[in-house]
C-alpha cells in the first residue's frame, strides 16, 4: 500500500466501508488491477485507526508468514522469541483474536493460499472482522462468504485530478489539451492515469492501452451490415427483381465481413496484455 | 484519425448513401465530419473556434461528449431548420458528423460513443493490435481507399447511381421499365435489345414507347409497335434476352385532354399534323366500316369493338398514322394526348 496521494476520490465507498465495520460486519474490496483498491483500504485504515478500532494488517504469504504476523501484532511473541509450530500458533493466535475487537486487514487477498483462506473462513465464522481487498476474486469460500463492495472506474473529474497532481510531482507543465488527450488513454484507472503522465514525460507514444473500459463495436457494425438483407425483402414485397439481387449481393457482403471481423485475433480482456 | 481521413470518408459515405454529387451538399458533409473534434484545440477545427475547444476540453476528455450518439441526436434535432434548404443539406450534415466520429471507433483510444450513459470507449475491432494509431503511415492507406470510395462513388452517379449500374449489368426488361419512369419525362429513352420473336430473332437499338407493366415496354421498330417482355412473357412480341435502357436525346414532355362531341376526327388530326403525339383513350364511331389494320405480330395501338348501334375505338399510345384510317369519321369520347417536342 504504497501511494502518495492524499486526496480519497472515493469518499461515499470509504464511508460505507467504515460504517460496515463499526457496524460488526466484514467486507471485501473488489476491483480491477489499478482501479484504487489498495488506495481505499489505506484511506479506510486511515479512518478507523482515528475511531480507535485496533488493526492488524498484514501481507500476502504463506500461513506462518501471517502467523507470526499477527502475533507480533496481537503482542504473543516479541521477534527475539523462537515461535512455536504452525498449528500451536494457529491456536494461539485465533483464542487471542476471540477476546478482542480488531480488524484483519488483508490487501491482495486472493493471492492468499486456501490453507490461510481456510483459516481465515474458520475465524469469520467465529465472528471475526476483516476488511479484505482483492482483484475481482473467484467465488468461493471466504470470497462468497464477506459482503462485497465492487470499484467502479472513477469518474473522469477526479482522473483529471490524478493527472495535474501527477503533472505536479514530476514538476511537468500540461496543457487543458494535454490532458484531455492523456484521460482518453487511462478510462477510469488512477493508476494508468500516473502511469501516462511518466510515459508523457518520457516522451513514449500510446501503444499499450491497458485500461479495460472497451465495448466491442464489431457486432454492431455486423448488425448493421446485416440489417442491408432487408433491402432484399423490400425487393421481393414491391416486385423489384433488381432490388431483389441487389439485396441478395449485399446480404453476402455482409455475411463476408462478419467471418473476417470474426476471424481477426482477439484481445486480452486482462489489463495490461 | 486525421482530419483528411475524416473528410475524405464523409464525402465518400455521403455520396454513396445520398446519391449525389452536389459539391455544396459535398462540401457541408466534409465540414461536418470536422466538428467532433472541436473537443481538442490541437484539431484544425479546434484552433479555428480556439476559445470553444479550449473551454471542451478542460471539462471532458477528448472523444466523448462530441463523439456520441447522444451529440448527434442533439444535432439531427437542431439541425432541423436545415432540412426546410433541402433534405439532402440535412442528411449530409448529419452524415458527415456521425463518419466525423465514427472512423475513430476504429483508432486505439476508441470513442465514448455512449456518453453520458457510459464512459466506456467504442472500438472496432476488439483486439488493439489490429487497431489504428492516429497519424501513423496506415493512415495514407485509408486516404488512399477513401478517395477511391468517392471517385467511384461520382462515377456511379454521374452514370445514372448504382442502381442503375446494376441493372443495367442485369440487362432485364425491368431495368429498362425503371429507367423509363425516371427519366422518360426529359429525355428520349432507347433499349438495345436482343431477343426472340415468333419471326425469328430481333437485335437493335429501339425508342422506348411506353410501359405497360413493371416488366413491359412498347418499342417503336420501323412504323409498328411491339411489346417487349422477359423471357417467360408469353403474349409479348419479343421476350428479351437481353435489354439495356440508355437515356437519349432531352425531349419536353406535356399532356392535356381533347373531348370529341360528334366531331371530325380529321379535324382533332390536322390540328396537331407536324408534331409527334400518342393518343390514348376511347372514342364513340358512327356504325360504319372502319378498316383497322389488325395483326397478332405487332402491338394494335387502336381497337375496335362493334356495339348495337355504334362502335367504339380503344387508342392506346396511338400516332397520328395510325389514325389516319379514322380521318372520315366523326367521333365522341375522350383522349389523352402526350405531345413530345424535341
Amino acid at each position: 500500500m504504497n501511494f502518495k496521494t492524499n486526496s480519497c476520490y472515493r469518499e461515499k465507498e470509504k464511508n460505507l466501508a467504515v460504517a460496515t465495520l463499526l457496524g460488526g460486519n466484514s467486507i471485501l474490496v473488489v476491483g480491477k488491477a489499478g482501479i484504487g483498491v489498495s488506495a481505499l483500504l489505506k484511506f479506510v485504515c486511515i479512518e478507523l485507526e482515528s475511531k480507535n478500532l485496533k488493526l492488524l494488517k498484514v501481507a500476502p504469504g504463506s500461513i506462518k508468514q501471517i502467523l507470526v504476523s499477527l502475533a507480533l501484532q496481537l503482542l504473543l511473541y516479541t521477534e527475539d522469541d523462537k515461535f512455536p509450530t504452525s498449528p500451536r500458533l494457529q491456536r494461539e493466535v485465533s483464542e487471542k483474536l476471540e477476546f478482542q475487537t480488531s480488524v484483519i486487514v488483508i490487501d491482495e487477498a486472493n493471492r492468499l493460499s486456501i490453507a490461510v483462506r481456510s483459516w481465515l473462513e474458520e475465524l469469520h465464522e467465529n465472528g471475526q472482522l476483516f476488511l479484505l481487498g482483492a482483484k475481482p476474486a473467484l467465488a468461493r469460500d471466504i470470497f462468497l462468504k464477506l459482503p462485497r463492495m465492487e470499484l467502479k472506474p472513477l469518474d473522469y473529474e477526479f482522473i483529471r485530478k490524478i493527472i495535474s497532481e501527477t503533472a505536479e510531482e514530476l514538476q511537468i507543465e500540461l496543457t487543458p489539451a494535454d490532458v484531455a488527450t492523456l484521460q482518453e488513454r487511462c478510462g477510469g484507472n488512477p493508476m494508468l492515469a500516473r502511469r501516462v503522465v511518466r510515459e508523457y514525460q518520457i516522451g513514449l507514444k500510446p501503444n499499450a492501452l491497458d485500461h479495460t473500459e472497451w465495448i466491442n463495436g464489431t457486432p454492431f457494425l455486423i448488425a448493421a451490415l446485416i440489417c442491408l438483407t432487408m433491402i432484399r425483402f423490400i425487393g421481393r414485397g414491391i416486385g423489384d427483381t433488381n432490388l431483389y439481387i441487389f439485396g441478395g449481393m449485399l446480404a453476402v457482403v455482409g455475411s463476408l465481413v462478419r467471418l473476417f471481423m470474426f476471424s481477426l485475433p482477439k484481445g486480452s480482456k486482462k489489463l495490461g496484455e | 484519425m486525421t482530419a483528411k481521413n475524416h473528410f475524405l470518408f464523409s464525402i465518400a459515405a455521403s455520396s454513396l448513401t445520398l446519391g449525389t454529387i452536389d459539391p455544396f451538399v459535398l462540401l457541408l458533409a466534409g465540414a461536418m465530419s470536422l466538428l467532433p473534434d472541436i473537443d481538442s484545440s490541437k484539431s484544425v477545427i479546434g484552433k479555428i473556434f480556439f476559445p470553444l475547444s479550449r473551454l471542451i476540453e478542460r471539462y471532458f476528455p477528448h472523444r466523448t461528449f462530441t463523439h456520441s450518439f447522444f451529440m448527434t441526436a442533439i444535432l439531427a434535432i437542431g439541425a432541423i431548420p436545415l432540412a426546410f434548404e433541402g433534405t439532402e443539406f440535412y442528411f449530409a450534415a448529419l452524415i458527415g458528423f456521425f463518419c466525423g466520429w465514427f472512423l475513430d471507433v476504429f483508432t486505439k483510444a476508441g470513442v465514448s460513443a455512449f456518453y453520458p450513459m457510459s464512459m466506456a470507449r467504442l472500438v472496432i475491432p476488439a483486439n488493439p493490435a489490429l487497431r489504428l494509431s492516429t497519424g501513423s503511415k496506415n493512415e495514407w492507406f485509408f486516404s488512399v481507399i477513401f478517395l477511391a470510395l468517392f471517385v467511384i462513388s461520382f462515377q456511379l452517379h454521374s452514370s445514372g447511381g448504382v442502381m442503375q449500374i446494376f441493372t443495367s449489368l442485369l440487362a432485364q426488361p425491368t431495368g429498362v421499365a425503371e429507367l423509363y419512369l425516371a427519366h422518360s419525362n426529359k429525355n428520349r429513352i432507347y433499349v438495345n435489345l436482343s431477343g426472340q420473336t415468333s419471326a425469328g430473332q430481333i437485335s437493335g437499338k429501339y425508342e422506348v414507347v411506353s410501359l405497360l407493366s413493371n416488366n413491359t415496354f412498347l418499342i417503336r421498330k420501323e412504323n409498328s409497335l411491339l411489346l417487349v417482355g422477359d423471357s417467360q412473357c408469353l403474349h409479348c412480341h419479343v421476350r428479351s434476352d437481353s435489354a439495356k435502357g440508355e437515356i437519349g436525346e432531352a425531349i419536353y414532355v406535356s399532356t392535356q385532354e381533347v373531348r370529341l362531341n360528334d366531331q371530325p376526327i380529321s379535324k382533332f388530326i390536322e390540328h396537331f399534323s407536324g408534331r409527334e403525339i400518342l393518343v390514348s383513350g376511347e372514342l364513340t364511331l358512327p356504325n360504319e366500316e372502319v378498316n383497322i389494320p389488325n395483326s397478332q405480330m405487332q402491338f394494335n395501338a387502336i381497337t375496335i369493338a362493334a356495339n348495337l348501334d355504334s362502335k367504339t375505338a380503344r387508342l392506346q399510345n396511338a400516332s397520328l398514322e395510325d389514325l389516319r384510317p379514322l380521318f372520315r369519321l366523326t367521333a365522341s369520347g375522350s383522349l389523352i394526348v402526350k405531345t413530345i417536342t424535341q
